[in-house]
């Protein structure tokens, strides 16, 4: 027997692991939500933010490594 | 798999297969806290999400200097013992001292505690103020020390010590009047 089996404060976190579990289902799809929303919105920065960075570095007469390159 | 290297695994791939290996070990820990603090169902769903996401974004802050479950639990009690101040849903979660004239039973044994029946021992949570639970459940369902404790709700190691005390002593209170025929 461990010392788990011997806790009745373990015993209860364990029924309560148990009896609750579609209330568990239903936070992990909210959470797979906000996960995959925070996803797009990195994916988004990703993909933009560098391109947004050198229109602003040519608007103000600057050069970035990307147009550096083009000039080569 | 331990907890600590899941984490190692999870911020250096930022693949959610481990994050979802620790959603696993501590999501029905974290909702079952939550629950018997707050003592609402929707709201403990709210909590755990809350907790869950806290602990995603988080992750890099947790600096192996404590169990991964003790970073874990103190997020989870702190966001309990907010949201009920917040709301002053409870006055006894504020864990300030003062002095009480009630007449408490001698020192408490932990066998006592720890070898109730279960289902007594909901009955009893579930009667005895939230500041009492909280700590209860900090010392005997985590297992977390003294200084773990008093870390969490910034109080010192004789403060904790007493709190403990007491927490046993309303605790036996409790249950002596419940199932007064039987002691």
């Amino acid at each position: 027997m461990g010392s788990e089996d011997k806790n009745s404060f373990k015993q209860l976190e364990k029924i309560q692991e148990e009896e609750y579990s579609e209330n568990l289902d239903k936070v992990k799809n909210s959470i797979d939500g906000n996960m995959n929303s925070l996803s797009s919105i990195t994916n988004i920065i990703d993909l933009y933010f560098s391109k947004v960075l050198s229109y602003f570095a040519n608007m103000t007469g600057g050069t970035t490594s990307e147009s550096e390159d083009d000039d080569l | 798999m331990t907890d600590e290297e899941l984490v190692k695994l999870y911020l250096e791939s930022q693949n959610v297969v481990y994050f979802n290996l620790l959603y696993k070990r501590y999501s029905g820990k974290i909702f079952g806290k939550s629950l018997s603090l707050l003592k609402n169902e929707s709201e403990a769903e709210d909590a755990t999400q809350d907790i869950m996401m806290k602990i995603l974004l988080n992750m890099a802050k947790f600096n192996n200097k404590s169990r991964f479950s003790t970073w874990i639990y103190s997020i989870t009690y702190n966001y309990c013992i907010d949201f009920l101040r917040r709301k002053k849903k409870d006055p006894s979660v504020y864990f300030d001292d003062f002095i009480e004239n009630i007449d408490l039973p001698d020192d408490v044994e932990d066998a006592f505690l720890l070898e109730m029946n279960v289902k007594r021992l909901k009955v009893i949570l579930e009667e005895i103020p939230t500041g009492d639970k909280t700590i209860l459940l900090m010392k005997y369902q985590d297992e977390m020390s003294i200084r773990e404790i008093g870390g969490i709700l910034n109080k010192s190691e004789s403060a904790i010590k007493m709190k403990i005390k007491r927490a046993k002593q309303k605790f036996k209170k409790t249950y002596n009047e419940k199932y007064k025929e039987e002691v």
